[in-house]
């Protein structure tokens, strides 16, 4: 039987003799890449892609994150995944002081209800996104709601963001958020 | 004290914070007009009308503290010069676009806007268009910060005489009072390019040169006995003591909020001189 395949190969063409080139821009495998955001909510693989699909990939686990740190008060992985973004700034310094005071967060979940980008330029690609925030209440210490702090569905249609990417961890990372 | 760790933040939180318009610093929105330049110098100008073509893009423009630093708050302005023209207001800025939803198709490189967005609606990201000088005068903004501080610069400032007590010769011995009862707060009212701005000075520091090299540096104008302040021991001889002071300020415009003028500026009063004499014990008989 073996001999049957070789005379099947062998006939008409002829074998190469170096292996086929790999591209420097093949996708990177769960296998070759550590493992980033928080263990019940990772980064998946699509957004670690240096495409415009794995941007796009990223923006919207940016917002899963968001959801997850208000439901958590944990700031770090947005912390983690943004640079000299004024409004990611803003959103986690909101949730650390609020966590720091005891206070939490009831609902405030996040949905994207459109996502578009330009091409990758350089290691940038600049997104369009509409959002919707669900309402969002502050409860304080003592779990009672902040009469202040009560906030109706919140939606941003056509807002922007420019994201980078970040060759050390083979991730996007978020640089500016303009909430319209 | 649960209120004493109470945050410090904004009464809103996430999507609920209404979009950072609240410029400050001299910081500019252009929505309807254009930025064109760079001149041969690579400043910019600002006009009120886009002179040809379709409006691709809404304009601001940003200090840099704003853009950098406009979560915390402690970036110093300043640092940046730009020319100086008479009549034109020129300020360094950041400059950012927005693109606008255009009619049919969009600019190649533009990334689509969403289905329902109406036809001239700003969507996307504020853009980094430049950062530069920006001549800003066509806008007719309201005197900036720095431009007022100029202005600050040229008032007549009080300049605060130095007191001192006792008056005419001191002693060895008998500390030397300074204090100063000239005005330390006047009130200006000018005119910038047609706004009113009410400049109130305030002497904030006071620095008091006693003649023997020592300098004394007080936040307040001191005052005389029995209520100094503000005292130096010398030894004999004569010297001329002086007044350095400090004004800081406030600024509106047009009745406006007041708002600190961003710099300080002194004045040197006139000195005084006076002779400090050396008191020697002599026995007298008190029955002459």
């Amino acid at each position: 039987m073996a001999i049957a395949v070789l005379t099947s190969c062998s006939s008409g063409e002829t074998a190469n003799e170096t292996l086929p080139p790999v591209s420097s821009s093949a996708a990177p495998t769960s296998d070759t890449l550590q493992p980033l955001g928080p263990p019940d909510l990772p980064m998946p693989m699509e957004a670690r892609q240096q495409s415009e699909a794995g941007a796009q990939a990223f923006l919207r686990y940016y917002m899963q994150l968001y959801s997850a740190a208000q439901a958590s008060m944990n700031a770090d992985y947005l912390d983690q995944f943004s640079q000299d973004c004024a409004t990611c700034d803003r959103i986690i310094e909101e949730i650390r002081q609020d966590a720091a005071t005891g206070y939490s967060y009831r609902g405030g979940q996040i949905s994207v209800d459109y996502l578009d980008s330009s091409p990758v330029k350089g290691s940038v690609v600049e997104a369009v996104l509409s959002i919707r925030q669900s309402p969002l209440t502050v409860i304080d210490s003592t779990g009672q709601p902040i009469p202040s702090l009560i906030f109706d569905e919140r939606t941003s249609s056509g807002s922007g963001a420019l994201l980078g990417w970040d060759e050390t961890t083979n991730s996007w990372v978020l640089n500016q958020w303009d909430v319209n | 004290m649960a209120w004493a760790t109470a945050p410090a933040i904004a009464d809103c939180r996430g999507l609920s914070c209404t979009p950072e318009t609240g410029l400050s610093g001299g910081a500019v929105n252009l929505t309807a007009g254009d930025i064109v330049g760079p001149d041969e110098s690579g400043n910019y100008s600002a006009q009120r009308a886009v002179a040809t073509g379709p409006v691709l893009y809404t304009w601001r423009l940003r200090t840099p503290c704003e853009v950098d630093d406009l979560a915390l708050g402690g970036c110093q302005p300043g640092g940046e010069t730009c020319p100086v023209a008479e009549g034109r207001v020129i300020t360094y800025y950041v400059v950012q676009r927005q693109r606008l939803v255009q009619p049919g198709a969009q600019p190649e490189d533009a990334p689509p806007p969403p289905p329902d967005a109406e036809v001239g609606s700003a969507y996307g990201a504020w853009l980094p268009f430049a950062t530069a000088c920006v001549d800003i005068t066509d806008l007719n903004p309201p005197p900036s910060p720095d431009e007022v501080f100029r202005y600050f610069q040229t008032l007549p400032l009080p300049q605060l005489t130095t007191r001192q007590q006792p008056p005419g010769e001191a002693l060895v011995g008998l500390p030397v009072i300074f204090f100063t009862d000239s005005p330390t707060t006047q009130v200006f009212t000018v005119d910038i390019r047609g706004f009113a701005v009410t400049i109130t000075a305030r002497a904030t520091s006071f620095a008091w040169t006693t003649g023997d090299g020592t300098t004394l540096i007080t936040t307040d104008a001191g005052a005389p006995y029995p209520d100094q302040t503000i005292t130096h021991d010398y030894a004999a001889g004569t010297y001329t003591a002086g007044l350095t002071t400090t004004w800081g300020g406030t600024f509106s415009v047009d009745g406006g909020a007041a708002a600190d003028v961003p710099g300080t500026t002194t004045t040197d009063g006139a000195p005084a001189t006076f002779t400090v004499r050396e008191a020697r014990a002599v026995l007298t008989n008190p029955y002459d």
